[in-house]
């Protein structure tokens, strides 16, 4: 992922190990990771990952990608590893979509 | 100081332990006794490594701490099983050094697996035992595991593990298609999976067709479905429904999820098949280089119907579980608007993620493990 930085674009993560904050800042920290992540608090019951926000979004396994456009649509769904480039690729091409369309329509 | 406690306490054990050997009357363990010792040293390893793990303060700290891999418990288990060739012990510590190592494949050609697969294509052929260690080979088909799962599918004369080896195969060919796939496209997982698999495994995969690999994974399962499926237990099936519904994509895969549907006679079994049906064909959908396009919409309208129909007619077996993929392939597949997420970040900031609408947002579900 290069030459992000200026374009309208944003890597957010979800946690799925069910940390308190003070956990996942612990884990953040020591990884250095430069994103934002949800915190993701226990929902209770049945089978599946446990926490509120995996449960909501029937979550398989990790690594889970969701690459959502700037419209709030899921374009791509990946499980797994799936290669940089791959996901660079439709990075690239949904943020030109975001381009095109903020220049249509300034704001 | 901790680091200082515990190391006395290692050795004041280890002092009474070999003073109450000198007392009594020297019993040598038994070989299935060595055998349970060395299974609960692996264990212990592990328990152990995993604490190490969250105790640790730093990254840096972490990457310090050695993973006990199985690798390095093999020769022991080996060594064991020359010792008592000829007694049942020797199966047990060969068929754990296959599925320890089968599953956690090591880099390169292993020797340790190499080994003991060859001991038990020598000693053990003919085995009943050999259906348990079949599966683990399916995660990476390694040359060695290949020639074994092959020897064992002409030659075990008992027909769950025929049937095992034959899905292992179709299951492992299956794989390493896609991965050679991958490999092919990306240049970057090249050297990724170079420093995790080794070079010379990468390069080996390269030169590999995957259509023809495919094209023989797809036997596999025909030959399958054919010859054994209708014998197998129907735990066994359920557990089969469930793994291609949640890793494959394949043709053959889907024929023998079809063939459950329609002539299985257990209508746990034929549920599952058709929720795992329409998970597959969902993730066929997804992973089409264009999953915007014509194919992957007939692959999608497929999947709902037979999520439609799971939910209609095996509701009662299925359960919750219905529900929740139903629920997935609406709101949850390419195409459909991403359900709001609110909640807090790493520093209790409160995070929402419509607050990105304008921006294109890489969604990653992370965890540690």
């Amino acid at each position: 992922m290069k030459n992000l930085a200026n374009k309208p674009f944003a890597l957010l993560g979800v946690n799925v190990d069910c940390y308190k904050v003070d956990q996942l800042k612990k884990v953040v920290t020591r990884e250095r990771l430069t994103w934002r992540s949800f915190v993701d608090p226990r929902g209770g019951n049945d089978e599946g990952f446990p926490g509120r926000i995996s449960k909501q979004w029937n979550l398989e396994g990790t690594p889970t990608l969701y690459l959502i456009d700037h419209k709030g649509v899921i374009r791509y769904k990946w499980l797994g590893d799936s290669g940089a480039k791959v996901i660079d690729e439709a990075i690239e091409k949904l943020v030109k979509e975001a381009e095109r369309d903020a220049k249509i329509t300034p704001k | 100081m901790d680091r200082l406690g515990a190391g006395i306490l290692v050795l004041v054990l280890s002092l009474s332990v070999g003073a109450a050997a000198d007392e009594g009357p020297e019993k040598p363990a038994t070989p299935a006794e060595q055998y349970q010792a060395l299974l609960k040293e692996y264990r212990e390893a592990q328990v152990a490594y995993q604490k190490a793990r969250q105790d640790a303060r730093t990254y840096e700290e972490q990457l310090l701490l050695k993973y006990p891999w199985p690798d390095s418990f093999a020769p022991k288990f080996l060594a064991l099983a020359e010792r008592h060739a000829k007694g049942p012990v020797a199966l047990d510590a060969l068929l754990w050094v296959a599925t320890h190592l089968s599953s956690h494949p090591p880099k390169g050609k292993n020797p340790r697996l190499v080994k003991a697969l060859e001991v038990l294509r020598r000693d053990h052929l003919q085995s009943k035992e050999l259906s348990c260690v079949c599966p683990s080979m399916s995660f990476r088909l390694v040359a060695s595991a290949e020639t074994f799962l092959r020897e064992v599918l002409a030659k075990n004369p008992h027909k769950d593990v025929q049937a095992e080896a034959c899905l292992a195969l179709a299951q492992g060919l299956s794989g390493r298609a896609t991965m050679v796939r991958h490999l092919k496209k990306n240049l970057d997982a090249r050297s990724f999976y170079a420093d995790a698999i080794g070079k010379e495994y990468v390069e080996e995969l390269l030169r590999e067709d995957p259509a023809k690999v495919e094209a023989e994974s797809q036997q596999f399962f025909r030959q399958l479905t054919d010859k054994y499926l209708a014998a197998m237990r129907p735990e066994r099936l359920k557990s089969l429904c469930q793994t291609l519904g949640t890793t494959n994509t394949d043709k053959g895969s889907e024929l023998v999820l079809r063939t459950l549907l329609d002539k299985e006679a257990s209508r746990e079994v034929q549920g599952l098949a058709c929720l795992s049906l329409a998970r597959l064909l969902r993730r066929r959908a997804d992973q089409l280089s264009d999953p915007s396009g014509k194919e992957a919409a007939w692959a999608r309208r497929q999947s709902e119907e037979f999520l439609e129909r799971a939910a209609e007619k095996y509701g009662d077996v299925l359960g919750n579980n219905v529900r929740r993929q139903l629920y997935t392939l609406r709101f949850l597949a390419v195409g459909k608007v991403a359900p709001d997420i609110q909640g807090e970040d790493q520093d209790g900031k409160p995070l929402k993620l419509s607050d990105y609408r304008g921006k294109v947002v890489l969604l990653d579900f992370w965890s540690q493990g």
